[in-house]
């Protein structure tokens, strides 16, 4: 059939392109992933910090980038990174030219968005580990590190893994926007391959397929985890 | 920055319409969509149960952007056989394309929501509505509608934010919300300001949306 043609890989076909798309795609999800939870950590500590200032910084924070569109997040980032950073390489060595990739772009945007409200899926598990397990850790004369990587930590998990779970499946269909600027991801790619074939039901149709199975893919993997992680904890459903 | 609103204060209010109109409007309709399927999923079991699943599972997976792409410019690609059933008009047009694109994709989340409070409400409410005599009908649109709307009041009121969001995208597709009437101002003027006038909108209508919900809340919260 002429639809298969389109999709072989090769010079004819967009197969190999739409791998390397998928490729990217996933890249940018796993490459963000670690960022966003280490900055929802510290979003939450700011907004639970002694310090006013940082108090306040941590509300503005979730406010501001859970209310903004993930796109204009995206945007705004973009150009004025490449604003800023181009003048301060121009006021030092002056003719040179700087652009940001929009692979870095995307990473820094996503994390901003997904740390917003990541810090609350840490709360609410902080919360459920309880104070009491970091007071006990203290009276054992665990240092606040200590205690936190050794007691609070693997505890905390079991807890934060529905919530970054959810968050992860957000994140993988966020990459998409990072088409906007240009990346060659798989909605980009797609949308290269329509340019030139004009057949824009398949190449969609076929992405939203792949976006399906990712996403499918990964709640069951959260579920089998989240199964795991409770083993001994509560009844398991059969 | 003062100056990119108020030289083209026409157009942002005009953005600020469309964006606030087409979400809300997306929601309502995905609402009442949303209501039959969540009641599938929390009561309905075989085919109809799987179709509901099916439905939700599909429009919750894909990227809202892929999903508009695939409604504006996919079907596009069928215009003859298109224009042959009297669809033309609906499928040609921007708005509608994204307006059907926002519906598909709250009414799989709405559906969640709905059978998630609908599956919260404890048996003894179910029980009260057969010593009562109340036919099943009744119980429902009396006693168990009202209790599932309080109870999914926050989450749709999250929901409604996120596709307050989830408009901007129509920008992508030739929409003049405030993202499409930020961009095309950009493109005149150069100037990053008409983005972060965009954000202050943005901001500014979220936070609003949040204060109004968070009132409607607190009436509805014995109920919950």
């Amino acid at each position: 059939m002429d639809h298969f043609r389109l999709l072989s890989f090769g010079d004819h076909g967009w197969g190999d392109e739409l791998l390397i798309g998928l490729g990217v795609t996933l890249a940018l999800a796993i490459c963000t992933l670690p960022f966003a939870i280490i900055l929802s950590f510290l979003v939450h500590w700011a907004k639970v910090s002694r310090y006013r200032m940082l108090r306040s910084f941590g509300m503005l924070y979730t406010t501001v980038f859970k209310s903004l569109p993930e796109i204009l997040t995206l945007l705004i980032l973009y150009y004025q990174a490449q604003a800023i950073i181009g003048w301060l390489i121009q006021s030092v060595i002056p003719g040179a030219h700087f652009s940001i990739s929009p692979f870095v772009a995307g990473m820094i945007s996503l994390s901003l968005v997904i740390s917003a409200y990541g810090s609350e899926v840490v709360r609410a598990a902080l919360g459920a580990v309880g104070n009491g397990q970091f007071e006990a850790a203290q009276s054992l004369g665990l240092s606040p590190r200590i205690a936190f990587i050794k007691v609070i930590l693997p505890q905390l998990w079991r807890h934060a893994l529905p919530g970054f779970g959810n968050l992860w499946i957000i994140l993988l269909k966020d990459t998409s926007l990072v088409s906007v600027i240009a990346l060659s991801e798989l909605t980009h790619v797609a949308g290269l391959a329509i340019t030139t074939t004009r057949q824009p039901f398949v190449f969609y149709g076929l992405i939203a397929v792949i976006y399906v199975l990712l996403v499918t893919l990964s709640a069951t993997a959260q579920k089998r985890l989240e199964r795991r992680v409770n083993l001994g904890f509560t009844r398991t459903e059969t | 920055m003062f100056d990119l609103y108020l030289d083209y204060i026409d157009r942002w209010s005009h953005g600020l319409w469309l964006t606030a109109s087409m979400s809300t409007l997306s929601v309502l309709i995905g609402f009442l969509v949303a209501l039959p399927i969540g009641f599938v999923r929390s009561r309905a079991k075989g085919p109809l149960a799987w179709l509901a699943i099916a439905y939700v599972n599909l429009f919750r997976g894909m990227p809202l952007l892929v999903l508009m792409f695939l409604v504006y410019y996919g079907f596009g690609q069928f215009n003859s056989e298109l224009r042959a059933m009297g669809l033309w008009w609906f499928f040609r047009d921007a708005y509608f394309c994204g307006m059907l694109a926002l519906v598909l994709n709250t009414s799989a989340y709405q559906a969640e929501i709905i059978r998630g409070s609908l599956d919260t409400i404890s048996t003894s409410v179910i029980e009260t509505n057969a010593a009562l005599n109340l036919t099943r009908w009744t119980a429902f649109r009396r006693v168990l509608l009202p209790i599932a709307f309080a109870k999914a009041l926050p989450p749709l009121g999250n929901e409604y934010i996120l596709m307050v969001k989830a408009t901007s995208l129509l920008a992508i597709i030739t929409v003049f919300d405030l993202m499409g009437e930020a961009r095309t101002i950009f493109s005149e003027t150069l100037d990053l300001g008409v983005y972060y006038v965009a954000a202050i909108h943005y901001l500014v209508l979220v936070l609003a949306i949040e204060w109004t919900l968070r009132r409607v809340e607190a009436r509805f919260k014995w109920m919950a």
